[in-house]
């Protein structure tokens, strides 16, 4: 869920909002998960930086956005993943990961889209 | 222009260079806690159980509608196998008993081999695809030391790999990164246990290393040899499914599901 928000929340913020925000997600998945504090906290800062450049320069803000930026970075995040495990432990193949990468990313966009659809409308009913 | 304010990129380059820092002191051989990590470990601790308890929660009560035909089949083959073990148990406590007067009449010291142990909750989880760790809510409070090895009552778990005062990370067995030396009892082969992400799903982990002229085959039970200095000997980690010969010609691999369901893991032990 974490990865969710942390992908989601960049669309309705600024620049340095969001790079703020992914960092403290990463973080805060590094503490409560990882082994090596800073991997998560630097590839969600960054994506997020990209999902809030690109979601105020090149895309419309809608729900089907969302879902293919969700999915998209989901991936990217995951094989980064799995790449420093096959290039620095030699553990496992890429190719093998594929299908959990996609099933992850699916379910992510699926909540992503749905959670930025609800707040929309909101933000509509609250007149922000 | 730039396509980033001044702050975004000055914050970036702090980040960035702090995070990398904290990444190569991550990766130094594993230690008690620092105070920093320690003190987010014991604010999170109970935020990490509360949202491991709803998410398990709702998992729960949505495999209770999609799953009731497999409950119930289920359900009738642990009946099944709860009156074989029944009647194995009574089989056993009269091999016991025999045992005991037989070497009471040959005044042998009974000696049993007891683990001092602390018992532990669950409080949270790993949440990606590529790791299988776990948080516990037991610390050096808890004569908790790094390495200790977790077990429960039904197999082998892992070992302590960070702790702080009132919690632990424990790497399990299923982690890609963990490696276990294990032991076929049969047969008297041994191999490492690693986990591996492309067969994760489940209770399986692979056993490789295992020599090619070995007798090994379905069925069997594995458990740790006792070798690299973390596992006791003797501790049980689960049975061959499947066995297969490697593409190197000079080994076999086998598959182990695990007797520990890790899906389903709320209580554990700790070896102290």
């Amino acid at each position: 869920m974490i990865l969710v928000v942390a992908f989601t929340f960049p669309f309705f913020l600024q620049q340095f909002d969001a790079v703020v925000f992914g960092f403290v997600c990463g973080l805060l998945l590094d503490l409560l998960t990882g082994r090596i504090i800073g991997v998560n906290a630097i590839l969600i800062t960054y994506i997020a930086l990209f999902v809030s450049f690109i979601s105020k320069k090149y895309i419309y803000n809608t729900t089907i956005n969302v879902f293919i930026v969700t999915f998209v970075m989901t991936i990217l995040y995951q094989f980064i993943y799995v790449f420093l495990y096959y290039l620095i432990w030699k553990k496992g193949t890429i190719i093998g990961a594929v299908p959990k990468m996609l099933l992850e990313a699916l379910y992510n966009s699926m909540i992503a889209s749905l959670g930025y659809y609800i707040i929309q409308k909101r933000r509509k009913k609250l007149k922000l | 222009m730039h396509i980033f304010t001044k702050k975004t990129r000055l914050f970036l380059i702090i980040i960035t260079i702090v995070m990398i820092i904290s990444m190569a002191l991550s990766t130094l051989p594993y230690k008690k806690a620092n105070v920093i990590e320690d003190t987010f470990g014991i604010i999170l601790s109970p935020f990490q159980a509360i949202t491991d308890w709803a998410v398990k929660s709702t998992e729960s009560f949505f495999s209770n509608f999609i799953s009731t035909k497999d409950i119930q089949k289920r359900n009738k083959e642990l009946k099944e196998e709860v009156n074989a073990l029944n009647a194995d148990l009574r089989e056993l406590s009269n091999l016991k008993n025999e045992n005991q007067n037989l070497k009471n009449l040959l005044e042998l010291k009974n000696v049993d081999k007891k683990y001092d142990m602390v018992s532990a909750q669950v409080i949270s989880r790993s949440w990606n695809n590529w790791e299988s760790t776990l948080t516990i809510n037991v610390g050096t409070n808890d004569g908790i030391k790094l390495n200790s090895t977790v077990v429960t009552d039904s197999g082998l778990v892992g070992y302590v790999y960070d702790v702080g005062t009132t919690w632990s990370k424990v790497m399990t067995i299923k982690d890609p990164l963990s490696s276990v030396s294990a032991l076929v009892p049969r047969t008297g082969d041994d191999g490492i246990i690693q986990g591996d992400y492309n067969i994760s799903k489940g209770q399986f982990c692979k056993m490789s290393f295992i020599d090619k002229e070995s007798g090994i085959s379905v069925g069997d039970l594995i458990e740790t040899l006792g070798t690299g200095g973390i596992y006791p000997e003797g501790l049980y980690i689960g049975k061959v499914v499947e066995v297969n010969s490697v593409s190197d010609g000079v080994s076999k691999e086998a598959i182990i599901e695990t007797g520990v369901d890790f899906t389903d893991l709320d209580f554990v032990l700790v070896i102290k």
